[in-house]
């Protein structure tokens, strides 16, 4: 037997239409599957309305309290072993980075020193080149070239912040209208 | 539902632990209720209240005040409770532990008490046929009288998924319902009236 609508409806919330009744009604006169679901449902929803919301056992506020102060501890232990798994993991790569050097160290520590040596030098050097150039420029430019440029670049941002404002002054002022 | 006001919700969402535990004091009840349907014993429905409210209590700047709480609330409690009910593919009621409930006093003398206790193991093994999702959506749907939207909110389904497993989750009650009650619907074949009529 087909029970597809008769289903819905006794199971539904809603309230049926007399057409609806008058055809559930027919249907529960000969369907022994729906005869047993109308009261069955009507027993468990009845059950249901009458059985409360249970609560927990008195002093659950407090018990969370303490849960919480465990979590807490909990996540600054997690976090405390994060710190240190991160040092170590910082200190593996240097030391890995370092061993080779070490060998080396280990085995001609005169001519590591050397080539140290040597790089610092060179940096030096080049430092010493770059301020040399640019004492030279200094010295080649005149003074009214520099009062130009100086004059020339206060301009141009003049006018940069000044257009700036401007059109964040006509945008909001659209945005108003 | 309970309505909190929303400045103690504010002060809780900016860090105030006081706030916060008055949180816990009004919601512990509908949480721990939720819980208890959905897990079927005390135990876990205390440790899963207790986790529904610290994982509130981490993200509860993220809740949006637009919404409403208890939805918010219930929601980490049906998610962390449909976890646990995955977790452990179990869900049959453990009658021995039933007797640590603290039901509410709907009147007085042991046989009241009797009937109340029978009536929690009887809704706990109906509910127990249900599903996870389908489990929850009952309890908020009888027991909060939460509309479909924001069961669908709650559960994050469609609001037709939701009537649907409602529909479902009634026909499979009514259907546990009768086999567990086959010799008085084999003696009472007889013609009732609808609920819905």
């Amino acid at each position: 037997m087909n029970h597809t609508p008769y289903k819905d409806w006794l199971l539904s919330d809603d309230l049926l239409s007399a057409e609806q009744t008058k055809a559930l009604q027919e249907h529960l006169r000969t369907c022994e599957v729906c005869q047993q679901l109308e009261p069955a449902w009507s027993d468990v929803h009845t059950l249901i309305q009458k059985t409360p919301l249970v609560q927990p056992i008195p002093g659950f506020t407090d018990r969370w309290q303490f849960r919480l102060i465990a979590h807490k501890m909990q996540k600054q232990r997690h976090l405390a072993w994060m710190l240190w798994g991160v040092c170590a993991g910082i200190a593996l790569i240097l030391l890995g980075i370092f061993s080779t050097q070490i060998l080396e160290i280990l085995d001609s520590p005169g001519s590591l020193i050397l080539v140290w040596v040597s790089r610092l030098t060179g940096v030096l050097s080049l430092y010493w080149a770059a301020q040399n150039m640019l004492g030279a420029i200094v010295e080649y430019i005149p003074a009214i070239t520099w009062f130009g440029m100086v004059l020339g670049i206060g301009m141009v941002s003049f006018l940069s912040v000044s257009w700036l404002a401007m059109v964040r002054r006509l945008t909001i002022a659209r945005r108003l209208a | 539902m309970i309505n909190l006001e929303p400045e103690v919700i504010q002060e809780a969402q900016k860090g105030d632990p006081e706030a916060f535990t008055q949180v816990v004091e009004a919601y512990q009840r509908p949480v721990f209720n939720l819980c208890y349907r959905m897990l079927g014993n005390p135990e876990d429905a205390e440790d899963a209240a207790q986790e529904t409210f610290l994982r509130a209590y981490d993200h509860i700047r993220r809740y949006d005040q637009g919404r409403s709480f208890s939805t918010w609330l219930l929601s980490i409690a049906a998610h962390y409770c449909i976890d646990q009910l995955r977790k452990r593919r179990m869900t049959f009621l453990s009658i021995d532990t039933l007797p640590n409930l603290d039901i509410p006093d709907a009147g007085s003398g042991p046989e009241a008490a009797y009937h109340r206790h029978e009536d929690q193991q009887r809704i706990q093994t109906l509910l127990s046929s249900l599903g996870g999702q389908d489990r929850a959506a009952v309890v908020m749907y009888y027991w909060y009288d939460f509309s479909y939207e924001e069961i669908a909110e709650s559960l994050s389904l469609t609001i037709s998924a939701v009537k649907s497993r409602l529909h479902r989750a009634r026909l499979s009650l009514a259907q546990t319902w009768v086999d567990q009650n086959a010799m008085k619907y084999s003696a009472e074949r007889k013609h009732h009236e609808s609920h819905a009529i």
